[in-house]
């Protein structure tokens, strides 16, 4: 038996939230029940949405920094963890949470997970092909190195296996080389061979170093990516993070890629994504430690600090800093510089939020302080 | 009379105004023994007598 | 002058009287809190005559009292400056008379009497003039014009009104009386001579000036409350006079 047409209203009439309201729907399709079991169901699921809801006046904030501020009293104050593979390291723990709510604009560590187009993805050499594309290649990745001081001379030896390997030639090399550094570029049994502008010692040194920093190939922040088997996909993990670049590239899965640094997915993917990535990444720093916090104190987090249309940090030159109290500025931090500025431009107070009035003694807008009563009329209470 | 789906805060105060203002002499409006005025609020507040309810659209309009 | 409101205000109802009828209650409130209150705006709320609109009763956190917004109509009278009025002498003392100007009473100094000397007569109570005799005592009826207004919103009792009389048109009903009398005794002779002799343009110009002045006084009496509500004003007046 399917639901009636009419039972679908019924279902979408009770002001849930779409997921429910699907998962409600999956449930009930193809199974026998009579009309009294439908009402029971639907009644139940909706009263317990309706318990598991906020009341109004509910001092949410103080609610969540308590759940969120206490396991984070158990977590490692410094944690350096191998994400699963050698080599990358990613800051995690509490410095990486500090990290999240301080709104960094770039995280100590950054680092991106690249996931690939289902034909990358389950074939390593493809896979590797676009690590390889990624990875900002440097003269190093290719050969060696030398200076000749009786020539004054650079000498480049370029290893073709890795030429190969990276889908570059000697002439790519050469080519980048001399729009990079402007100087001539020869090719001498099979080396490269450049020389300064002035024949010095130090100028010799100084274009060796030039070189090597160059990047002839790949995103130029990303240092190093690494591959590893997941189930069955090969996925990339990165040490860097370009998530503009990356996401252009041939195989790469931009629904499935995401980088750590907050900002970055503000700018490239706006700001909605920024507060899924906040909430995320925090969910995930806590869990990675033990810990479980209810999503939905992560997620008023989140949405303090992105309901501006810009990731603001929870502090000085964020939240707590844009207030529009000057009280509630300045029981935060500097006071007197708060309340001399205040003064000077003449600001007015309305003690509407909570710190204020608490601050002058009078009530708090939340829970019983933020109920007004008002008096029935004799004949409204008297039938 | 059909009680009014109140908060666990608007439930509070009412029956602590209600209290309060039955300490200070209102009349009372359901038959009781009981000489404690919270007592009474609260039997008045299950009847659902209480002269009192609740602004709720201050926000929008403040 | 007396003029009639509308006004807004907030008063408290008592838990003990929440048993009683609403506007009742209200009304008592509004009694006992604005009549009898001063306001340097709109004078002495003499009579709240009742209750217009009554709002929502608050109830604020940690008080047993309602709290109801509510317009109302009052009466007021404010003593206005350069205002002329008539009023009935009160009390007599050395430095003057105290006249009743509707809810207060207002100085009138012997200086501000009449253009002659004034002496006060301790034995009948009674300020006499030193030449022409005439006289002001308790229960005398007189025309005065407000020169000083003071008041004190918070001690009512201490508001002051200075008044004078040394204006034309001004003084003593009696007074003003035997002058009309005079005045027309002396137009009707003018009349007859400038009708022979056609001469002496003061003495024509001379009584025009004077029933003007004295025409005038009255007419700002009568309209004075034409000021901001005319309709009402005008019934307020009568109504004071119910009242009383």
């Amino acid at each position: 038996m399917s639901l009636s047409e009419e039972q679908r209203e019924q279902i979408s009439g009770l002001g849930l939230p779409q997921s429910i309201q699907e998962a409600l729907l999956d449930g009930l399709e193809n199974e026998q029940f009579t009309k009294a079991q439908f009402d029971e169901v639907i009644g139940q699921v909706k009263s317990d949405y309706d318990h598991a809801g906020v009341e109004p006046c509910e001092a949410v904030g103080v609610i969540a920094a308590q759940s969120i501020g206490e396991p984070g009293t158990q977590m490692t104050m410094r944690t350096f963890h191998y994400a699963g593979v050698a080599e990358i390291n990613v800051t995690l723990g509490l410095p990486r949470l500090i990290e999240i709510v301080d709104a960094r604009k770039i995280p100590s560590t950054p680092t991106m997970t690249i996931r690939l187009e289902p034909d990358y993805a389950r074939d390593r050499d493809l896979a590797r092909e676009v690590a390889w594309a990624i990875e900002s290649t440097s003269i190093l990745h290719l050969g060696s190195i030398a200076t000749d001081l009786a020539e004054m001379n650079v000498l480049i030896e370029l290893n073709h296996e890795a030429l190969a390997q990276r889908k570059i030639t000697d002439e790519e090399v050469a080519e980048t080389l001399r729009s990079e550094t402007g100087l001539a570029v020869e090719m001498r049994d099979g080396m490269l061979v450049m020389a300064p502008e002035e024949p010095s010692y130090r100028e010799l040194l100084q274009l060796v170093e030039k070189i090597k920093r160059l990047s002839l190939k790949g995103i130029d922040g990303i240092k190093r990516v690494v591959i590893r088997k997941e189930g069955d996909e090969y996925v990339l993990y990165t040490e860097g993070s370009a998530l503009k670049e990356v996401l252009e590239f041939e195989g790469v899965d931009p629904a499935r890629t995401k980088t750590n640094n907050i900002n970055e997915i503000g700018e490239v993917l706006g700001i909605e994504a920024a507060r899924n990535a906040i909430i995320n990444e925090a969910t995930d720093t806590l869990r990675e430690q033990g810990l479980s916090v209810d999503v939905r104190h992560i997620m008023l987090v989140a949405d303090i600090m992105t309901c501006d249309g810009e990731v603001k940090q929870i502090g000085r030159h964020g939240v707590s800093g844009e207030k529009a109290s000057v009280l509630a500025r300045a029981a935060f931090e500097v006071t007197v510089n708060h309340i001399l500025d205040a003064a000077v431009r003449g600001d007015i107070d309305d003690l509407r939020g909570v710190t204020e009035n608490v601050i002058v003694g009078q009530p708090i807008q939340l829970g019983t302080g933020d109920v007004q009563l008002v008096a029935k009329r004799r004949d409204e209470v008297i039938q | 009379m059909k009680a009014e789906k109140y908060t666990r805060y608007e439930r509070a105060r009412i029956v602590g105004a209600r209290a309060l203002q039955i300490f200070m002499g209102a009349p009372v409006y359901i038959k009781t023994e009981s000489i404690d005025p919270l007592e009474v609020a609260l039997e008045e507040m299950r009847l659902g007598v209480i002269p009192i309810t609740v602004k709720r659209d201050r926000r929008t309009s403040r | 002058m007396y003029k009639r409101m509308k006004l807004q205000g907030v008063v408290s109802i008592p838990p003990d009287q929440l048993g009683n009828p609403l506007k009742e209650s209200v009304e008592i409130a509004l009694r006992n809190k604005y009549e009898a209150r001063v306001d340097k705006t709109l004078g002495e709320i003499v009579a709240v005559l009742g209750a217009d609109q009554i709002g929502e009763g608050h109830i604020l956190a940690g008080r047993g009292e309602v709290y109801y917004d509510v317009v109302f109509d009052a009466v007021a009278f404010k003593p206005e400056m350069q205002e002329v009025i008539e009023g009935e002498v009160v009390e007599i003392v050395k430095f003057g008379a105290f006249l009743s100007v509707g809810p207060f009473d207002g100085l009138l100094h012997v200086s501000q009497i009449t253009n002659e000397y004034i002496s006060y007569d301790e034995k009948n109570a009674r300020l006499v003039s030193k030449d022409s005799s005439r006289y002001l005592a308790e229960g005398d009826r007189v025309r005065a014009r407000i020169i000083a207004v003071s008041l004190n919103e918070k001690e009512p009792r201490s508001s002051k009104i200075g008044l004078t009389m040394r204006q034309t048109g001004l003084g003593k009903v009696e007074w003003l009386e035997a002058a009309r009398k005079a005045q027309e005794a002396e137009v009707a002779l003018v009349e007859k001579t400038s009708r022979s002799a056609g001469r002496d343009k003061k003495a024509q110009k001379a009584p025009e000036t004077v029933t003007d002045s004295a025409g005038q006084a009255l007419a700002e009496a009568k309209s004075a409350p034409a000021d901001p509500e005319p309709a009402k004003a005008s019934d307020s007046v009568e109504g004071i006079g119910e009242a009383e």
